[in-house]
């Protein structure tokens, strides 16, 4: 019994991380129509920077992650500008070869700047909490009340605010959102700036437990497309669950099946759904 | 108000606008007609700037606006209600409402009167103001579509074929709202091919036809012209 909580806590932490990602990705999605595969890297190289800003600099694990978030949100529109924008009227293959351009960019400069070794966000939160007779370590509860807090966050500024909305209007109806008179130019930048943010900060919630290396982003991305393909392309309430489902699916998988499963499930998970429901859980309706 | 001079649009290497001149007038309620595929659309979204023109130019109360982006072209005052209405569908009627104000989105008091005179001109949007765009029906979507793009109180607004598709006392609705608008003070410009009663209700007209304007004149003059009859009334007498 213990035994399933724990795995639930663990899953919820994994899930949290995937829906920082997926987030992103599904907000990026909805307003380019193409799909940023270059976005766990930005994950990647959040982790780095808040790696760095406490080991070089000696600064505070929360000033860290808000710098972090900084720099990436920097990054996020430079590749909006530089990468996706310039592609705006071409065919999607093209788009395609373009995001994974800049993947395959950022894998091989994180290689070189900072090698291929393993690294560890240091922990400060690793006191051992025991709640119910379930041991956690403090930073579990960190990465799931983080997660949970900028998901409110996002919904609050996407929902409540005339800026937010415009990300919606424009994923909407493109043509629409100019015509009222959104600046689209704008809504891309301040998209992918804040979905580069949220990824920043799944990486900085989960670098004192996963480790960070420059592979991290390919392996995040896979889950991450699996997410809201399961989800329903596009959709925030699908990525939001889908994440949920692979988090929980993979560690309870992992200690009833095997561990040597433990990747296979988030697939055999998007087989069954996309058998069951096609277009994913939230599918969009038609444009 | 609106001056187009010479302009020539292309998708690629087809030219689907050729050397059109059109001028509208302050306060005027002008109407282009033409057939499908004559370039209509493509007139009004040159207007907004969502195509850019290969030469000619578009000047709105003397300002050349053929180079600047869609935003900038609403924030001068031309609001455009386009073909296929273009809602925000999953979101609720109001929320598509206030979005067309989002020009003037810190004038706080403009838009509720705004609104308050959209929900005047069409009441069943009041009473759907909480449910999806997405689930109205084609008139409410028309409906919507016109209240949004007046949300950003326009000198101008362009109405992309609002009939198409609706049942015959929806469309009278529609016009008369456009009247309506239209003798409040705003400047209406309007692509039909619904000749007979957009005739009715405009002063002036274009005849477009294969991207080149054919005819111009006074809507009762068109009216009362044998080739518009035949092509756009479908009666002849
Ligand atoms: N995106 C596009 N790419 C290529 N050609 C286009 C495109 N849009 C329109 N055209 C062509 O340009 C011409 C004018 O089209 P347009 O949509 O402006 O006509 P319209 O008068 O609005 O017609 P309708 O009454 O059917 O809406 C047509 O021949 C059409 O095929
Ligand atoms: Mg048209």
């Amino acid at each position: 019994m213990n035994l399933l909580i724990q795995q639930t806590v663990n899953g919820l932490t994994l899930g949290s991380i995937y829906c920082l990602v997926a987030l992103g990705l599904t907000l990026i999605y909805g307003i380019m129509e193409v799909p940023n595969f270059a976005h766990g890297h930005l994950y990647m190289v959040g982790g780095y920077v808040t790696f760095f800003m406490m080991t070089l600099y000696g600064l505070n694990y929360w000033v860290s992650a808000i710098i972090s978030g900084i720099v990436l949100a920097v990054l996020g529109v430079l590749l909006e500008r530089l990468v996706f924008n310039p592609m705006r009227n071409s065919p999607s293959s093209n788009k395609f070869i373009a995001a994974v351009g800049a993947m395959m960019f950022l894998e091989a400069s994180a290689r070189v700047l900072w090698g291929s070794d393993f690294r560890s966000i240091p922990a400060i939160y690793d006191n051992v909490v025991v709640m119910g007779g379930v041991r956690l370590t403090e930073q579990r509860l960190i990465i799931i009340a983080g997660a949970v807090i900028l998901m409110v966050a996002l919904y609050v500024f996407i929902k409540h605010t005339m800026i937010g909305s415009t990300i919606e209007a424009m994923a909407q109806n493109r043509d629409g959102a100019s015509l009222v008179g959104i600046d689209v130019n704008r809504v891309a930048m301040l998209t992918f700036a804040v979905a580069s943010i949220l990824a920043s900060a799944a990486a900085s919630l989960a670098g004192p437990i996963f480790l960070v290396y420059p592979g991290m982003g390919s392996l995040i991305i896979m889950k991450a497309f699996v997410i809201i393909v399961i989800g329903g392309m596009g959709s925030i309430p699908g990525a939001v669950l889908g994440s949920f489902i692979l988090g929980l699916t993979e560690s309870l998988g992992a200690t009833y099946l095997s561990s040597n499963y433990k990747d296979v499930v988030a697939f055999a998970i998007l087989v069954l759904i996309l058998s069951i429901k096609p277009s994913g859980l939230f599918a969009k309706g038609a444009r | 108000m609106l001056k187009l001079s010479g302009i020539n649009v292309a998708y690629g290497s087809y030219l689907a606008l050729q050397d059109v001149n059109i001028e509208v007038n302050k306060g005027e309620f002008v109407v282009l007609l033409g057939a499908n595929g004559a370039g209509k659309s493509t007139l009004f979204r040159t207007i907004s700037g969502l195509l850019k023109v290969i030469s000619g130019s578009v000047e709105f109360k003397g300002q050349k606006t053929n180079q600047l982006p869609s935003f900038k072209v609403v924030e001068l005052g031309i609001s455009q209600c386009l073909e296929g209405r273009a809602l925000f569908s999953h979101m609720p009627v109001k929320q598509n409402l206030l979005l067309g104000a989002y020009v003037r989105r810190h004038d706080k008091e403009g838009i509720k009167k705004s609104l308050a005179m959209v929900y005047e001109l069409f009441p069943t949007l009041k009473d759907k103001e909480n449910a999806l765009a997405g689930s109205l029906s084609g008139g409410q979507q028309q409906m919507a579509a016109i209240g949004r793009a007046l949300m950003s109180d326009p000198e101008l607004i362009l109405l992309d074929e609002p009939s198409i598709g609706l049942a015959p006392i929806v469309v009278q609705q529609v016009f008369d709202a456009m009247k309506i608008v239209n003798e409040a003070g705003k400047t209406v410009l309007l692509a039909e091919q619904n000749a007979h009663l957009a005739l009715k209700v405009s002063h002036r007209g274009y005849v477009l036809e294969n991207g080149r304007i054919v005819m111009e004149g006074r809507s009762d003059m068109l009216a009362g012209n044998e080739d518009v009859k035949k092509a756009y009334i479908g009666v002849s007498d």
